[in-house]
């Protein structure tokens, strides 16, 4: 962990903690093999449940635990009525969402959530969009919650045959608004953005590009150390699936953005970013061009060497492929 | 302390250390003292606790108007001149001598929090800072969101300003970038260093510094600036607060609670008329002879000529809530140097709602002042005000008339209609408002600095403790209560080194950042696997939007 000071503790002290967990780990290890071997045995009753409970408890990141889990489950649910199958998934949902609030990154958990609502047969899916979008409140960050959105998001369409491109759009800029520095809100947008295009005929496409060019370009100048807003900005302007461009119109977009980063990198001589973002654009507006490189090209990549000596070796690897 | 007999009969009651007036630095000290266990008598002259950092209903008000006039004023005030509408009923205001605001992170509030102080308290945030620029009340960016989403600043300007802002949080490390400029004037540094803009280095300097003019020093300003910024983000979207009922008196209250339930003895209305340096006896008016062990801590001290403010207070028939953001209900707004017809100094506002418990609901306080001592300093206040009224009666007028022509209105692809924004602008700086501005209090008066009459030394039985400082914000409180306990005691090092009894696990101000609705989740619903408990899904759903 990050700046978290190492305690000088005494040698007694280091022994004291060294015999607790000595103690903890011996109980763990024979919880482990209860477990497994009750799994061997084939073990599908509701204490085998219980026994799955009490180690993913400790450990979620387990999965061959939750693999057994579902395997207890599944039988459990065989030739059970539907309210019986939905109160044990409520139950599950309800566990995994305790699990969830002390491990919100543990890909098990979310994955055994989805399980849940794939094998409930009648999806909560108000309720999960409520409780993702709470989780994305406390960390606006958390990619598996942006991941577990979409699939929700999907569902709710699935099931209500309404599309919700145009809310859930209008959610990535909210979160955008509040803190920009969020490749998933990006990311989700990329995501969102054809289909709006597509779903709401209205919009003229070509103002919307500009637009959100501008939008990201503000993100650019207020914080160009940020990875994420540089690679939306090479989604807008390098992707056919906003607008279809005509080679003339590519080409004037590109000029028009490397000029824009040129007047940054005025500013800011040391931006990693403005120095690769504009050795890229110049390189595809070259090929695009049907012309050779521009010389500057070499500049930014030489300069990049020094200040991002931990890729050297992929810059020259740059240089030479001109 | 040794008791007294019956009040009025001639008796000598001893205390370790005797403090007169309760102002804020005093009471400080007091529940400092009182909590290392010092005997101290705490006395004030007045019928109320605050001294000059006080907020007086409308009789108290009227009284301290009369003292401040007489010729045996001993206060650090001046030149009051009052004006009370009828039929306005006392009790229901509290009009801040001194108004302060609280950053978060400052000593002060790590104090109250550490004293448990804090509890005795009710704080409100305070986010909404203006910096008057042609005409009206710009809000200012204190945060890479509100850079990132401006609509007024250029790109380049958005730049500039974050650049600065990650150095002013480290600046204290960063020596090499402004020790050439330590003593020269902060605007220059910010011109020079940072490139940065007029518009830009106004509003760091005055709203965001809360500096009364640009000329002030670097190596100064930089630490005010950085307060702000720093304050942002610790309990939510705004970087100061302030106590309800009134500001440096009901802080000092709360010390002088403390400093009771720790044993000090408190007497209002009780003047010091004598102390005898050799015997240590003080003499009250009431006719007791106190015998002090220790010393004296008065707030008595000498007022110099050497710095002023001058103040207003005016009590207006208007919520003022167009000014405040989103469940806040306050706000600061300042006139930098030479808006107001060649100001030298910038004009603090601090616009007081009725939700700070100041005065009823429909009305609030504005509280202006600036360093321009006199007559000039009191023109310049009333310049202000006049912008301040125009500005209020445009922003919360409802009926709004004004003339458009076909030709200004286009059309969105939507059908909705958008007239042009900047004759919008035009229409607005020509409104002239139907109705005028209903004042129901107005009063001015000059404050001056204390400076003590003689170099405080661990000899000296008498010392003094200063008046309210000239800034808006608390500044230096600690500080001068530590040096003052110190003087007493010969160390700080126990300076509130209390362990207080907790009554309950959750004491500290978080509220503002404490989900509540997270924690109602967090709490263990954890089932042990088959149980049947019934979540209720729709509870949650109906948080969703969509």
């Amino acid at each position: 962990m990050h700046s978290v000071k190492r305690e000088r503790t005494s040698a007694k002290a280091r022994e004291e903690r060294r015999r607790r967990e000595a103690g903890k780990i011996v109980e763990y290890k024979a919880l482990v093999d209860k477990v497994l071997t009750s799994r061997k045995n084939q073990n599908y009753t509701p204490d085998a449940l219980s026994l799955t409970t009490t180690l993913l408890k400790q450990n979620p990141e387990y999965y061959t635990i939750w693999n057994y889990r579902r395997e207890i489950l599944t039988s459990i649910f065989l030739a059970q009525p539907a309210e019986t199958i939905q109160s044990h998934i409520d139950n599950e949902l309800q566990f995994l969402f305790a699990r969830l609030m002390e491990f919100p990154k543990c890909y098990w958990i979310w994955n055994h959530r989805k399980w849940c609502l794939e094998t409930s047969p009648s999806p909560p899916w108000k309720y999960e969009l409520g409780l993702v979008t709470k989780m994305l409140e406390r960390d606006a960050r958390n990619f598996h919650g942006w991941h577990y959105r979409r699939y929700v998001v999907q569902g709710t369409e699935q099931a209500t045959g309404k599309s919700l491109v145009r809310p859930e759009f209008d959610y990535t800029t909210t979160k955008i608004k509040a803190n920009f520095s969020n490749f998933s809100a990006w990311h989700n947008r990329t995501k969102l953005i054809p289909r709006l295009l597509k779903e709401e005929p209205d919009i003229d496409a070509r103002n919307f590009l500009d637009n959100e060019v501008n939008l990201i370009t503000q993100a650019i100048y207020t914080d160009p150390d940020d990875q994420s807003v540089w690679l939306y900005h090479r989604w807008l302007i390098t992707s056919d699936d906003i607008v279809k461009l005509s080679s003339d119109e590519r080409k004037d977009l590109l000029n028009k953005e490397i000029k824009s980063i040129q007047e940054l990198l005025d500013v800011e001589p040391d931006s990693k970013w403005c120095l690769q973002s504009l050795a890229f654009y110049k390189c595809l507006l070259a090929s695009l061009a049907g012309k050779a490189v521009e010389s500057s090209v070499v500049g930014y990549l030489d300069k990049l060497q020094d200040i991002d000596p931990m890729r050297k070796k992929r810059y020259e690897d740059w240089k030479v492929q001109l | 302390m040794a008791t007294t007999t019956t009040p009025g009969v001639d008796s000598t009651e001893t205390c370790d250390v005797l403090i007169y007036g309760t102002g804020l630095v005093e009471s400080v000290v007091a529940a400092a003292l009182a909590w290392q266990g010092t005997n101290v008598l705490h006395i004030d002259s007045n019928p109320y606790y605050g001294g000059s950092w006080a907020a007086l209903n409308l009789d108290e008000l009227k009284a301290w108007t009369d003292r401040v006039n007489s010729a045996s004023n001993n206060t650090p005030f001046s030149d009051a001149y009052l004006y009370i509408s009828r039929n306005l009923d006392p009790r229901k205001y509290a009009i801040d001598l001194s108004p302060h605001i609280l950053f978060t992170r400052v000593d002060l509030l790590s104090l109250l929090i550490k004293s448990r102080v804090s509890r005795y308290l009710e704080f409100k945030p305070l986010g909404s800072f203006h910096t008057f620029e042609q005409d009206s009340f710009e809000k200012v960016p204190g945060t890479k969101e509100d850079i990132f989403t401006s609509q007024t600043l250029t790109l380049l300007t958005k730049r500039s300003l974050m650049r600065f802002m990650k150095f002013v949080i480290d600046w204290e490390q960063n020596i090499i970038v402004w020790q050439d400029y330590k003593d020269e004037p902060i605007s220059k540094f910010l011109e020079e260093k940072f490139g940065l803009d007029v518009p830009q280095i106004v509003e760091l300097v005055h709203s965001i510094g809360l500096l009364p003019t640009p000329k002030t020093s670097t190596e100064v300003a930089l630490g005010k600036i950085k307060r702000y910024l720093t304050s942002m983000q610790v309990y939510g979207n705004f970087p100061a607060m302030y106590s309800m009922y009134g500001t440096g008196g009901e802080l000092a209250q709360g010390f002088c609670r403390s400093a009771a339930v720790a044993g000090t003895v408190y007497r209002l209305g009780t003047k010091l008329v004598g102390f005898d340096e050799t015997t240590g006896v003080a003499e009250l008016d009431s006719g007791d002879r106190i015998k002090v062990t220790e010393k004296i801590i008065s707030s008595e001290a000498l007022v110099t000529h050497d710095e002023e403010v001058t103040r207003m207070v005016a009590v207006v028939e208007k919520d003022c809530k167009e000014w405040f953001a989103e469940g806040e209900s306050a706000a600061v707004v300042v006139f930098p140097v030479d808006t107001l017809d060649g100001n030298q100094a910038a004009v603090q506002v601090l616009v007081m709602g009725s939700g700070s418990g100041q005065c009823p609901s429909g009305q609030a306080i504005w509280y202006l002042s600036t360093q321009e001592i006199g007559e000039l300093g009191r023109k310049f206040l009333y310049v202000a005000l006049e912008k301040l009224e125009e500005t209020i009666l445009r922003e919360s007028t409802e009926d709004f008339e004004f003339d458009v022509n076909e030709e200004e209105i286009a059309y969105l692809p939507n059908g909705l209609p958008v007239i042009s924004s900047v004759r919008l602008g035009e229409s607005l700086r020509n409104f002239t408002p139907k109705e005028s501005l209903k004042y129901l209090l107005k009063l001015t008066y000059s404050q001056k600095s204390t400076v003590s009459p003689i170099e405080a030394t661990a000899d000296s039985k008498v010392i003094y403790s200063a008046a309210p400082g000239f800034s808006l914000a608390f500044e230096g409180i600690v500080d001068q209560a530590k040096a003052l306990y110190e003087l007493v005691t010969g160390t700080t090092d126990d300076f509130f080194d209390v362990d207080f009894e907790d009554e309950d696990d959750d004491a500290t101000v978080t509220a503002a950042t404490a989900d509540p609705e997270a924690r109602e989740f967090s709490e263990d619903k954890d089932e042990e696997d088959v149980g049947g408990h019934q979540y209720d899904f729709e509870e949650v759903a109906g948080e969703m939007t969509i």
